[in-house]
């Protein structure tokens, strides 16, 4: 089943002008970030994942 | 389809590449040189953004179980493999599948090489194989593939 996704807000500083720029533009800044920030999550992830898997493949080629 | 001999990399944008097992297990266990390291660098920087067919992950299993590891090594490994599929695998739907069932019975390739075909072709991504005979047969065919080597060069 899947899990209930509950939402939080999330908040952070950018520059007056970024914000105006955001302004002028028509989309969901929510969604977007939301993907860029799971995005982000997942490379971060697998960066770690994968410098597990060197450990462990360095270990066995001994 | 058409051949993709005139590809070119984009400069900025993020490139997808569908990649089948012998990519994966290369870029995971293969010599570390060069080419491999950077193409590893690439995707964990997000310049390129690789995805597997389902069909693709139970082959990287299959082959890293035949390894000669020790059992303390290997279960560690194959959860490590497997939170590392995760991330990259795409699940087919019953279309995606019964089409790369056909094309893999019309071009006489695996499932997974026809599934990484359905894919591409889905994503308008490359499909980049480090098997040469798969590379070549498809190229004959006029499907869009490029053998690792020159995915490497462009």
């Amino acid at each position: 089943m899947e899990k209930e996704r509950k939402d939080v807000i999330v908040s952070f500083r950018i520059p007056e002008y970024l914000k105006s720029e955001m302004e002028k533009i028509d989309i969901n800044w929510s969604e977007f970030l939301r993907e860029k920030v799971e995005e982000k999550i997942k490379l971060e992830r697998m960066k770690n994942v994968w410098s597990e898997i060197e450990a462990i493949r360095d270990l066995i080629q001994r | 389809m058409v051949g993709n001999r005139s590809y070119k990399r984009p400069d900025s944008a993020v490139m997808g590449v569908i990649a089948d097992a012998s990519v994966v297990y290369e870029l995971l266990f293969g010599k570390q040189n060069g080419e491999y390291q950077k193409l590893k660098e690439m995707i964990t920087d997000g310049k390129i953004t690789l995805r597997i067919p389902d069909t693709v992950r139970y082959e990287i299993f299959e082959t890293i179980i035949k390894k000669r590891v020790e059992p303390k090594y290997l279960q560690r490994l194959l959860s490590l493999i497997t939170q590392f599929l995760e991330c990259v695998t795409v699940e087919m739907n019953v279309d995606q599948l019964s089409k790369a069932a056909e094309l893999c019975k019309k071009l006489e390739v695996n499932l997974s090489s026809a599934a990484c075909l359905i894919l591409a072709t889905t994503f308008g991504e490359l499909y980049v194989t480090a098997d040469t005979s798969v590379a070549d047969k498809l190229k004959k065919n006029g499907y869009p593939v490029l053998h690792i080597k020159e995915f490497f060069s462009i």
